[in-house]
């Protein structure tokens, strides 16, 4: 912790750092008062033990009203209320350290000695010295903490800001994984030699991925059949590299194609089927793509053969995609991924669209 | 002047091509066989026993790290990768020859001249600090291993040697001393507790008081470490109140 943090972010000890500060202010200012003033000198004595005492009380009943300021109850009531309470208290609380200055200083029995002008300049001191610490007391007490609430406010709406930037940021790295992207580069450099015309198709394939995935936007709405172009352009990149090892094929019913479904929310699934599907199986995957309609309900289905792992769990890009079907339809849809027939299955049921 | 004889190991067909194109401009090294997996490398290497490999980071079967661990290899090594944030800096930290793909033909020129040169430097004692998700480079009489620090249990001093035991219950012995390894180990994962022992307190198992000293259980491992009072207390602080 550096050493002034508790200055400019709330912790335990920033009260009692202020309340140390201006107690140590006001008891350097007291002394001085009562120590040059006429009166004292009058007195004869210098009532440094008095005066201590005296200070020492006022110390403990600010921390008196800082329990009431702090507690519950007081923050529950109607401001009206508060405010009153923040008037009364103070008021009640400096009677109390009035008669303890009476009973412990000399100063106010001098009092009767002095004129009518000294009369008015014991009315100010009284109001300064007595009534006045704990009304400043309050006034400081409110403004801190509400000045502390505001910084407070700006970081966390910084800190969610920046949060969320990253979290985009994250999505598109997601989305674009660089591993994909060069070794989709590192195919097409050989391919040029060897066969040209799919080396063209795949720079195009390629570029239209890239594109699409650079479009993407969290809330971006687009049709089932756009969605699976965009989703062979990006297996037919994956063919080019697995070759024989990876297969597939994508089908989406009639009635699906114009349904509008989130920008390339297959994409995960693909390309963990690719991932988890080819890991450890030197034979090859056959990859199948469905969209399809199932009474009002759209379903959107990515299946490889192959075993699921006993100890899989879902990754962060599973995670994602679940969250962005919970923005798009909250509690509308049902995401799960389970093995029949010695195939693997990820399907993502949307009750209704919007 | 000898040729030096190379293997390409790459799961992708298309990659091994470009990659054997770009290596084939050189004289000095005869491509000799290729593999596609991890099993298919392991009978390759132990029949043509190379002087260099070139191997990709992610194979169809596990990693290029896997490879290694699995055959007895002490020739070159130079790692190849499209992407890949970890085993980029373990070729950082163990000064390591890569290859990026798609692989710039001045960088296979600078790595031929190193290889060809004999001058590769395999150095991790060079770097700096490491980080507990790094891999470190062991290399053994026949053997070289990439050893994950997060199965890294404990080490022990041996004279000017160090014994490392992984979490497997596999022994290393490096020629480093006690010291050094302190020093770049990342110490909220790592501590000395012993003149002679560094622990991964991540595999603590238990600690045990018995008269003024105490004795450390860590996972795999059958002997306790015994450690003054002293060490007890750091442990204490650090593991129980973590």
């Amino acid at each position: 912790m550096r050493p002034f943090d508790s200055l400019y972010t709330y912790t335990k000890r920033s009260f009692w750092i202020f309340q140390i500060t201006g107690w140590f202010i006001f008891s350097f200012y007291s002394f001085l008062v009562t120590t040059t003033t006429v009166f004292t000198r009058a007195s004869g004595m210098l009532p440094v033990t008095g005066i201590s005492l005296w200070l020492v009380t006022g110390f403990l009943l600010t921390l008196l009203l800082r329990i009431v300021y702090k507690s519950e109850y007081f923050r529950k009531l109607d401001s009206i209320f508060r405010i009153g309470i923040a008037v009364v208290l103070p008021l009640t609380l400096s009677l109390i350290w009035i008669l303890e200055f009476n009973l412990i200083s000399p100063i106010f029995v001098m009092k009767s000695r002095y004129s009518i002008f000294d009369s008015f300049k014991n009315f100010i001191l009284d109001f300064v010295f007595v009534h006045g610490p704990f009304y400043l007391w309050t006034f400081f007490y409110f403004g801190i903490k509400s000045w502390y609430s505001f910084v407070d406010q700006k970081i966390r709406a910084e800190k969610a800001n920046s949060m969320l930037n990253y979290a985009n940021l994250q999505m598109l790295r997601y989305q674009l994984n660089p591993h994909f992207l060069f070794n989709s580069l590192n195919s097409i450099k050989a391919l040029i030699h060897e066969n040209q015309e799919l080396a063209e198709r795949t720079v195009t394939s390629l570029s239209e991925f890239l594109r699409a995935t650079l479009q993407y936007n969290e809330r971006l709405m687009i049709q089932v059949s756009e969605e699976l172009a965009i989703i062979e352009k990006y297996l037919s990149i994956e063919k080019i590299r697995y070759e024989e090892r990876l297969d597939y094929s994508l089908k989406s019913d009639e009635d699906v194609k114009d349904v509008e479904i989130p920008c390339l929310i297959t994409q995960p699934l693909v390309e963990n089927s690719i991932k988890h599907g080819l890991y450890k199986t030197p034979d090859g995957i056959r990859i199948l793509v469905r969209f399809y309609k199932k009474k009002s309900k759209t379903i959107i289905e990515v299946s490889n053969s192959g075993h699921l792992q006993p100890d899989w769990k879902k990754g962060v890009g599973l995670k994602n995609l679940e969250e962005r079907l919970d923005n798009c339809y909250p509690g509308k849809f049902n995401f799960t991924i389970g093995e029949e027939d010695n195939n693997v299955i990820a399907r993502i049921i949307i009750e209704s669209e919007i | 002047m000898k040729r030096l004889t190379a293997v390409i190991i790459d799961d992708e067909r298309l990659a091994r091509v470009s990659l054997f194109k770009e290596i084939s401009r050189f004289n000095e090294i005869d491509i000799i066989g290729e593999a596609s997996s991890i099993q298919t490398a392991v009978k390759v290497i132990e029949k043509l026993n190379p002087d260099i490999l070139f191997l990709d980071i992610q194979l169809s079967d596990g990693s290029g790290f896997d490879l290694l661990d699995k055959i007895e290899y002490k020739g070159k090594i130079v790692f190849v990768t499209a992407f890949d944030e970890y085993a980029t800096r373990a070729f950082e930290i163990n000064a390591l020859d890569y290859l990026m793909k798609p692989v710039s033909h001045e960088r296979v020129e600078k790595v031929v001249k190193r290889l060809t040169e004999g001058n590769q430097v395999t150095d991790y004692k060079k770097s700096g600090g490491f980080r507990y998700d790094d891999r470190i480079m062991i290399e053994q009489k026949k053997s070289i291993h990439f050893i994950k620090l997060d199965t890294l249990v404990c080490i022990k001093a041996e004279r000017d040697y160090t014994m490392l035991t992984d979490s497997t219950g596999k022994e290393y012995l490096v020629f480093e001393n006690i010291g050094e390894w302190q020093k770049k180990l990342p110490d909220e994962h790592f501590a000395r507790i012993h003149r002679n022992s560094i622990i991964n307190f991540n595999y603590i198992e238990k600690a045990e008081k018995s008269g003024y000293t105490a004795l450390i259980f860590l996972k795999n491992i059958s002997t306790p470490i015994t450690v003054s009072r002293g060490y007890y207390k750091l442990i204490k602080t650090r593991y129980f109140y973590k």
